[in-house]
């Protein structure tokens, strides 16, 4: 009898805990909209397109053209013009039109272009190979070519095929121009 | 020589007593005595000689003398409530008793109006009494907090902290022209207390110092009784609309030798709960990522256009909101307390959070109360002198509030029918500084200010080094310094009160009574601010004297005719009253702005001539009454009381007579029923009648010239901007009320329900006029309010053994007051209109009705979009909701009364240990919070975070589906919710958005919803979606035509009052005390009467439905008031935000 009643008094004891450990839903760990643009980044891209990433204006021989945000560096033909001076030289960005970025899943990246200027003219410093990882909620980009080096780059949107990121293109005569590289996956 | 003498003497003595005693058994023989009950002398006891009418009844002090036919005759004493007790005289000349209260009688005795005690049985209206030790059992620094859930009908709200005004409000605020606070009596004699004790020197420095009623030292109370309706305060005529409180302070009476009483009490506030303030994001406008990080220059806007410019830190905007980078990312920024480098430029510091800002500026306070009295009472007189001493620090830096009281109350038998008596009462309150409220120089509004991003530690030392008294440190040179605002703005007081009065009671034959009386109430302040250089609205500092006195006298008489006639029992009184009061107050002051010659000196010498704002104003009243009351109770069981009262005022037309009536009847059911079960010991209906009024104050119906400044040298008088009313009447409220009481099980168990309703017409207010005929407004005589509402009042004793004992009540009150009728002109009355909103009042709807803006929405049925908001898009600023006018939409968001008050106290008894406890439940009602509106607006608040929706990785089309798909929570307006869609960082998905023509990479958010689609004529032709897709897309011609976010910072409902409208809700454990006395064994070993030791807790449960920190009883602002001078506007608080607290105390009484 008393063993029974010290058996009863333990469960009762223990039931409660039980009951309370019983409660504890087992929820699996949320992916947070970082963990997915780490994710979406991981992979091959193909070069779309570069854009102008300003809305601006330049002053061309006394005239003032303006030039609009959004517009192709490769293809619009006001751009065109002016970058490859009415046509005397060829359009450096043009070099880019194939480029092919890795990002792999083991923290490494390549880029491959046609030549040295499709590197130059759409992920500057970055080199063509190199470790990689996004920073500040995977917003950054950040590129590690060499130990001591680090190239950020802003991701302005990415989806899971889609990937726009801000670059910024030293163009002689003009300076430091804001530009938007957009990829898509392979 | 000495021995023959004592011999003589006593042989002298023997032989007389001898005679007498032969003398009575012959002839008629006079017996005194005195009856006393457990609490001391019992007055009103009837004491009659056993199978005769011969009867007496004792006097205040418990004392009768009656000439019984015979030495062996023998005296009942009879009382209700009591047992009866008889005692054979037994040749005895001094027959003393002790009576004992019967659990099978109805208990009590009540104190009604004009100090006239009466059993509660025979009121046929509803007055309910509060004793002193129920008051007492927790310290209180304003003596009506003690009254907090106690009495059912009684709205009781603290406006601020410790020290200021406490409202009183019984049964609904139904009076538009006053601020429905309670007439206060004490011991018979008027005295002043008003809510609005606002004033201010210097710009926005607004502070409460706090009504008179709190001079009171609660100690001093012997009990409270509260004339709910005009039915129970009638006999006050013109002073009575808004019910009576009656306060009877301690007296000798009951001492049976020389008895010292010492109180004292210490309590600690430790500040616990604060505003819900985010501390994620540093000043600023932009949450900034540095571009040595982010690798895009727009992701630091302002640094990008700053010559400071450093790719290795950011460069942040101190002047306002809180919407700035993100703390504890381990990036750097320039801030205010940056230390400088060798060549003098700052350096740029890491960005961390400091969130106990507000907890490391403010301070436990500590009230400490001590007191002690001294009492007696002989056969001939009775006195008791008191003396307190509170003080206390306050929860804010440099607050402290004290009180010195002298209360003094005697009475002296002068003759056998001819009784004197006094009570006076000599009190200082005082304060070096009262901090000021609302907003402007209040330090705890700039305390809440200090972003997340600055140690508020590190502004403590805030004169600037080398221009101490000059010049302030602060973030931002629009910032104020809250250790300076605490520290420099100092706002002190002194109030002296004398009141009290002096009574004559003449017994002129058994049945015929006459009283007499002076009272007298004096209040002389003065009040001092200092204002340093450095605080932004008087930045060249400030200073300021005001003196305020005021004298209310009042000489009485009263008649008293008391007789039974068979089964009927008559009593008559007559009356009358003349009271005289006069007011004044000077003032000189800087004018705003203006500034002090010399920085730091404080003296009127120190303001130049132009610069000086000073007035006076002085009043006088009189008001003379004549009064009479007349009851007939019948064998017990049936009571009628009537009477009535004529005022002629000096401040209404031709001092007119007004007559303010009332009737009112108690039947006792049980008794009429012959009932006599002891389970059955009370079932009285009651019901009354009555008329009072609000008289009003002086200057409302001549125009006097006032001051109006000078032209240049050339001083101008002029008239007040409102036309006053030759003919104004006084308000009148009329009130119907019935009742039930029941008491059960030998009284153990007691029910009381009442039904009142009060039509308070002749209500006096301003309405508009149009400027051309020269004044702005008019003060008229209109409108009718409708206040009615329910009290119940349950309470029992489930447990009385000998060592244990539960005591429990609970009272509920629902009381809603409607406009009935205003002037035709005026479709409804403005309580207040604020914060984009207003309290108003339409004809036939409630008082207290809050109403805000209506967001815009599509109201095309047909529309897809029906309901969605209707956003102003097409511009770069973002779309955002549109604000539709409160008045013209009547968009009734709230009600800033509740929904009912429950009040709920117990107490529990074991041998000498005592727990008491006393809960209170607010149940509906909202208020609006400006604190939160500014803290949303400047992105402190967290709750703005609760209103973003995160689409987590969902992105145009998909997201825009499923916001459809959930229109009801995350489009269509409900619940003053303004849903955005995105968050500040990129933590979440945050949009692009264009500021002054760049488009910034994040800090977006999106308001769902729709906005028009017009053709080039302006047509309408359809509505773009605000949904998610197409993010800053334009057509060929430069119009958006896709979802156009806003910036984070500018990205809140500004424009509408519901967001921050919040539940008034709250349950507070308002007093928790735990006692216990010494053995009585113990006591008496010790030479002492009584010593208790208690430890208590005030508000140690608060429980509020909004969960902001915020106490909904805090939620009154002051503002200027319609009548002139500051008021305040119940249902909406600006930064009156002092942090909860835990106030232990503990107690020591000792009685010897």
């Amino acid at each position: 009898m008393k063993r029974n009643l010290k058996l009863i008094t333990l469960l009762l004891l223990i039931a409660p805990a039980l009951l309370i450990s019983s409660c504890k839903k087992d929820e699996a760990p949320q992916k947070t909209l970082a963990d997915a643009k780490k994710e979406w980044v991981t992979g091959t891209w193909k070069q779309k397109d570069i854009t102008l990433g300003v809305t601006t204006s330049v002053k061309v021989g006394g005239n003032k053209i303006k030039l609009e945000s959004g517009w192709s560096m490769l293809d619009h033909p006001t751009l065109n013009y002016l970058l490859t001076q009415g046509g005397q030289s060829p359009n450096p960005f043009a070099f880019t039109r194939n480029n092919v970025y890795a990002f792999n899943s083991d923290g490494t990246y390549k880029v491959d272009g046609d030549n040295d200027y499709s590197i130059l003219f759409s992920l500057p410093e970055a080199g063509k190979s190199g470790a990689w990882d996004t920073e500040v909620y995977s917003s950054v980009l950040a590129l590690f070519p060499a130990k001591d080096k680090r190239v950020p780059y802003w991701i302005n949107t990415i989806t899971a095929s889609t990937l726009n990121l801000a670059i910024t293109v030293n163009i002689p005569g003009l300076g430091d121009v804001p530009m938007n590289l957009l990829l898509e996956k392979q | 020589m000495r021995t023959y003498c004592f011999a003589t003497r006593l042989f002298f003595i023997f032989s007389l007593v001898l005679f007498l005693h032969s003398a009575a058994v012959a002839a008629d023989f006079p017996v005194r005595g005195s009856v006393t009950d457990e609490n001391g002398p019992v007055a009103g006891v009837t004491v009659m000689e056993k199978g005769t009418a011969n009867a007496t009844t004792t006097d205040n002090s418990g004392n009768y003398a009656l000439t019984v036919k015979n030495t062996n005759s023998v005296l009942v004493f009879t009382y209700v409530g009591y047992k009866t007790v008889e005692i054979a005289v037994s040749g005895r000349q001094v027959v003393n008793a002790t009576i004992e209260s019967s659990a099978t009688e109805l208990t009590g005795v009540v104190v009604t109006a004009l100090g006239i005690t009466r059993e509660k049985k025979s009121l046929g209206y509803s007055v309910e009494e509060v004793a002193g030790k129920e008051m007492n059992r927790v310290a209180q620094e304003n003596v009506l907090n003690a009254m907090s859930g106690k009495v059912a009908g009684v709205t009781i709200n603290q406006t601020g902290a410790a020290g200021s005004s406490v409202s009183m409000v019984i049964r609904g605020a139904a009076s538009l022209s006053s601020d429905n606070q309670p007439l206060f009596v004490i011991d018979g004699v008027p005295i002043a207390n008003t809510l609005n004790n606002v004033s201010q020197v210097g710009n926005d420095n607004r502070v409460d110092y706090g009504n008179a009623i709190g001079g009171i030292n609660p100690d001093d109370i012997e009990s409270v009784s509260v004339l709910k309706g005009p039915s129970a305060a009638a006999l006050y005529g013109s002073r009575a609309g808004n019910g009576v409180v009656l306060i009877t302070t301690k007296t000798g009476k009951g001492m049976k030798k020389t008895t010292v009483n010492f109180v004292s009490s210490t309590v600690f506030e430790k500040p616990y709960k604060f505003l819900e303030w985010q501390s994620r994001f540093a000043s600023g406008i932009y949450p900034a990522i540095p571009v040595g990080i982010s690798g895009n220059i727009f992701t630091d806007p302002l640094g990008a256009q700053d010559p400071r410019f450093n790719p290795n830190y950011v460069i942040i905007d101190e002047s306002g909101g809180a919407g700035g980078p993100e703390l504890d990312k381990g990036y750097n920024a320039l801030q205010w307390n940056s230390p400088l480098d060798e060549n003098g430029k700052p350096i740029a510091i890491p960005l961390v959070s400091h969130p106990n800002n507000v907890k490391n500026f403010v301070q436990t306070g500590v009230t400490s109360t001590n007191g002690v009295s001294v009492a007696n009472n002989t056969e001939n007189m009775n006195y008791r002198v008191s003396l307190s001493d509170m003080r206390n620090r306050g929860i804010v830096p440099n607050s402290d509030l004290f009180r010195n009281t002298i209360n003094f109350n005697s009475s002296l038998k002068v003759t056998k029918n001819f009784r004197l008596s006094t009570n006076m009462d000599f009190s200082r309150n005082r304060s070096n500084n009262r901090p000021a409220g609302e907003r402007g120089a209040n330090p705890m509004q700039w305390a809440y200010a200090v972003s997340a991003n600055t140690d508020i530690r590190d502004l403590k030392d805030y004169w600037v080094p080398g221009q101490e008294g000059l010049a302030v440190r602060s973030t931002h040179p629009s910032a104020n310094n809250p250790y300076f605002l605490a520290n420099e703005v100092n706002n002190s007081f002194v109030r002296d009160r004398v009141y009290g009065n002096l009574r004559a009671d003449w017994q002129i034959t058994q049945d015929f009574s006459l009283m007499l009386r002076y009272g007298l109430d004096n209040i002389n302040e003065k009040r001092q601010t200092t204002i340093s250089n450095g605080y932004t609205s008087e930045p060249r500092g400030a200073y300021g004297i005001s003196h305020i006195s005021n004298f209310e006298g009042n000489a009485d008489f009263l008649a008293n005719y008391k007789k039974e006639l068979g089964d009927f029992n008559i009593s008559v009184s007559a009356g009358g009253n003349t009271r005289y009061q006069t007011g004044s107050s000077e003032r000189t002051a800087t004018k705003g702005g203006a500034g002090l010659i010399v920085p730091g000196v404080f003296t009127v010498q120190n303001i130049l001539p132009a610069n000086l704002d000073f007035n006076s104003y002085t009043s006088k009243k009189q008001v003379n009454s004549i009064y009479e009351m007349a009851t007939i109770g019948f064998k017990d069981m049936v009571y009628i009381d009537v009477s009535g009262r004529t005022d002629w005022s000096s401040t209404l037309p031709g001092a007119k007579a007004y007559f303010y009536p009332s009737a009112s009847m108690s039947i006792l059911l049980n008794e009429i029923m012959g009932i006599s079960s002891s389970k059955i010991n009370l079932i009285k209906l009651r019901g009354g009648y009555a008329e009072a009024g609000n008289d009003t104050d002086p200057y409302k119906l001549v125009s006097v010239l006032g001051n109006a400044g000078t032209w240049g040298n050339i001083p101008r008088l002029g008239t007040s901007s409102t036309l006053l009313n030759a003919n104004l009447l006084p308000e009148q409220a009329t009130s119907y009320e019935a009742g039930i009481d029941v008491n059960l099980y030998q009284n153990r168990l007691r029910f009381a329900g009442t039904y009142y309703r009060v039509d308070n017409q002749n209500q006096i207010f301003s309405t508009d006029l149009a400027p051309s005929g020269g004044s702005r407004y008019k003060n008229i005589n209109a409108g009718l309010l409708r206040s009615a509402g329910w009290e119940f009042t349950l309470g029992g004793t489930p447990l009385l053994t000998k060592n244990w004992r539960w005591d429990i009540s609970a009272n509920l009150t629902r009381n809603r007051v409607k406009i009935m009728e205003l002037a035709s002109e005026m479709p409804y009355f403005t309580y207040w209109a604020d914060a984009k909103g207003g309290a108003y009042t339409f004809l036939g709807e409630e008082v207290g009705d809050i109403y805000g803006p209506k967001m815009r929405v599509v109201e095309d049925k047909s529309s897809p979009y029906y309901g969605y908001p209707l956003l102003d898009g097409g511009n770069e600023d973002g779309a955002k909701w549109i604000a539709e006018d409160a008045l013209a939409t009547k968009n009734k968001i709230g009600n800033f009364n509740p929904r009912f008050i429950l009040g709920a106290q117990t107490s529990v008894s074991w041998k000498n240990w005592t727990l008491s406890a006393t809960l209170d439940w607010r149940n509906g009602g909202q208020f609006v919070s400006q604190t939160y509106r500014y803290g949303i607006e400047d992105g402190r608040a967290s709750l703005q975070f609760d209103n973003f929706f995160d689409p987590g990785t969902m992105s145009g089309k998909e997201l825009r589906d499923y916001l459809v798909a959930h229109e009801d929570e995350l489009i269509k307006p409900h619940g003053g919710k303004f849903i955005r869609v995105g968050w500040p960082t990129p933590e979440r998905a945050s949009y692009p958005v264009i500021i002054s023509g760049f488009n910034l990479p994040y800090g977006g958010l999106f308001a769902p919803g729709v906005y028009e689609n017009r053709d080039i004529d302006g047509n309408l032709i359809g509505y773009i979606e605000n949904l998610g897709e197409n993010i800053l897309e334009k057509d060929a011609d430069g119009k958006y035509i896709g979802t156009v976010p806003m910036l984070y910072a500018v990205s809140n409902p500004w424009d509408f009052t519901e967001p921050t409208l919040f539940s008034a809700s709250y349950i507070k454990l308002r007093e928790l005390s735990l006692t216990y006395a010494l053995p009585k064994s113990l006591l008496s070993s010790l030479r002492m009467q009584d010593i208790s030791f208690s430890v208590y807790s005030r508000n140690i449960m608060l429980w509020t439905q909004a969960k902001i920190g915020i106490d909904p009883e805090n939620a009154y602002q002051p503002t200027t008031g319609t009548q002139g001078g500051i008021q305040f506007k119940q249902g909406i608080e600006r930064y009156n935000v002092t942090p909860w607290s835990i106030p232990v105390g503990i107690k020591l009484n000792i009685t010897f």
